[in-house]
């Protein structure tokens, strides 16, 4: 009978475990962001259940895009680009929110936040020299991620936000910033719930970064028939050009008009 | 209110861009050039990336000019017989400068040259207009207000196949003209502007163009020269933003208008000093930049 329980109690360990997961619930509204001409950034709300008790950790991140990055340096009097590379498998978006402090998440995701580390482990820099192209050992690539890192903090594409989830009658709600910059594509969205001191559960949801109308259509010509895009642009510059000289020489004429019968006035 | 950006992948505040295309149009007009000079700079420190700033703000240059050169033929300042001379060397040493920049790519830091030129550049021009200017305004208080007809000095007297051009009252070089056209292609591939602030005192003080008909005349061609290289960054590069190209041109377009109106009020001179300064401010600014230490050692790259 004793062997019988503690071989069962594992089995009701996992039991809940799987529990808890399967309440652990999450999605995205809206489910696609539309970035259009009046496009000055947005919100996706992230919703979901919350294991009883737990805290909430959430992770936005893009797919990684490819950043041509220079390091400028000083020749003589003179600051140049003096290492000119590529900088690829860095996310252009990650975002972290928490319901709690980030000093209150397990250590091993705290490692991953902090530092934004699960963001830049894929990280390849190649430096473009005479022609030639060669992949920079870690050491040497570390000060290019980092820039590129602080460059993208800067814009917010990068940032941890603690305390940002709202926990209520057992569901969660957090407001995901959505900023100018954000790469097109999926953005993926992972929930890990917390409690004490342990990932309990771990739920993935994503959203869509799409452009639309006017924008799409522009991004799609100057990609794939790059002359028919600059044969448009200087359309437009010439007929707007054109359209504003000729208002224009209207304008002088209907003030010159006006001048000439006041001055006829004037000499009645 | 705010516009996104499609190419620069950004929003920036309409007015804020309206603002910056009407003042340097407004200096467009007035001085006969394309402003890309003054225009790259001001939105690269508004955030647009190098490279799409300098291939849309080509781009408006077209709008500026098109709508200055209206202006200025209106007034008779254009020269067009002389103007399609200039573009017949400006297309070739269009076509040829960009195989040099093609090159200069492949060698190194191209970025620095071409920003060491410009400084160099705009020194010599500003310095010469500045002390020919004034000495023309010290002169002309001195003999009243009479403006002589101007002939070509130096070399430029002395090359064959000279034409008289009627509408500026010269008689000038085929072959000096031509080749005056080439130089501005190669410079305006080299450094993706339009040219006219080289042009402009070319055609003033060594081919002794009047300086109001050197204007329109100047600006006419700026048309041709960034309708080439608009073309050649939207196939090359992909970096022509038509929405922040059509809303600079909008204020670039009306400011042109506003500064070829204000041109006929003011004498050459005084054009000339104004022009001579701007020039030098903007060239004080870019060897500020090549010796002072940058804010991030790491920039984003692409484009000049």
């Amino acid at each position: 009978m004793r062997k019988w329980c503690i071989s069962i109690i594992p089995s009701f360990v996992l039991l809940f475990a799987v529990i808890n997961a399967a309440c652990a619930e999450i999605g995205a509204r809206p489910e696609s962001v539309k970035v259009g001409l009046g496009f000055s950034g947005s919100i996706v709300t992230v919703t979901g259940t919350v294991p009883a008790g737990s805290d909430v950790c959430l992770r936005v991140i893009s797919p990684p895009v490819r950043v041509p990055l220079n390091r400028q340096g000083k020749v003589a009097v003179f600051w140049m680009s003096v290492q000119k590379t590529i900088v690829e498998g860095v996310p252009k978006l990650y975002h972290v929110y928490t319901s709690s402090s980030v000093k209150d998440l397990p250590v091993s995701l705290r490692k991953q936040i902090i530092g934004y580390r699960d963001a830049t482990v894929q990280a390849k820099v190649t430096e473009k020299k005479e022609g030639e192209e060669y992949v920079l050992p870690a050491g040497e690539a570390q000060p290019f991620v980092k820039s590129l890192v602080e460059l993208y903090e800067k814009k917010g594409l990068y940032a941890i936000n603690e305390g940002k989830i709202k926990i209520e009658n057992g569901r969660f709600t957090a407001d995901v910033a959505v900023p100018v910059g954000t790469p097109q594509g999926r953005i993926e969205v992972t929930s890990f719930f917390i409690k004490n001191g342990r990932v309990v559960a771990q739920k993935e949801t994503s959203f869509d970064v799409q452009s639309v109308g006017l924008v799409r259509w522009l991004r799609q010509l100057s990609g794939t028939d790059g002359p028919v895009y600059g044969g448009l642009a200087v359309m437009i510059a010439l007929f707007a050009g054109a359209a504003v000289g000729m208002a224009f020489s209207f304008i002088d004429r209907l003030f010159g008009k006006g001048r000439e019968s006041g001055e006829h006035a004037h000499a009645h | 209110m705010h516009i996104f950006l499609p190419i620069a992948n950004m929003s920036v505040p309409v007015a804020l861009v309206l603002g910056l295309g009407g003042s340097v149009g407004f200096l467009s007009g007035l001085f006969g050039v394309g402003g890309g000079f003054l225009l790259t700079p001001m939105l690269m420190m508004a955030g647009v990336p190098p490279a799409v700033a300098t291939a849309s703000d080509t781009n408006q240059i077209v709008a500026a000019s098109v709508s200055g050169t209206l202006a200025h033929s209106r007034n008779g300042n254009v020269d067009f017989k002389l103007g399609m001379i200039m573009l017949i060397g400006g297309l070739i040493g269009g076509t040829f400068g960009t195989d040099v920049v093609r090159h200069l790519r492949g060698l190194g830091n191209f970025d620095f040259v071409v920003k060491s030129a410009y400084v160099v550049m705009l020194l010599f021009v500003g310095v010469f207009m500045l002390q020919e200017s004034l000495r023309a305004l010290r002169h002309r208080k001195k003999a009243g207000a009479v403006e002589g007809v101007s002939h070509p000095s130096g070399i430029a007297s002395r090359l064959p196949a000279r034409v008289y051009f009627p509408v500026s009252g010269i008689e000038c070089s085929v072959v000096a003209l031509v080749g005056l056209g080439f130089l501005i292609g190669i410079l305006a591939a080299l450094m993706g502007v339009g040219g006219g602030f080289i042009m402009l005192p070319v055609m003033i003080y060594l081919l002794g163009i009047p300086t109001l008909k050197a204007v329109g005349t100047s600006i006419f061609t700026v048309v041709f020269t960034a309708i080439n290289v608009t073309m050649a960054q939207a196939t090359v590069n992909d970096t022509v933003d038509v929405v922040l190209a059509v809303v600079l041109l909008i204020g670039s377009s009306l400011g042109a208008q506003i500064g070829a109106k204000i041109s006929r009020r003011l004498a050459g001179e005084q054009l000339r000093v104004a022009f001579s300064v701007i020039v030098l401010a903007v060239m004080v600014k870019m060897f500020y930049q090549l010796v002072t230490k940058p804010a991030s050692l790491f920039i984003l790259g692409g484009g000049h």
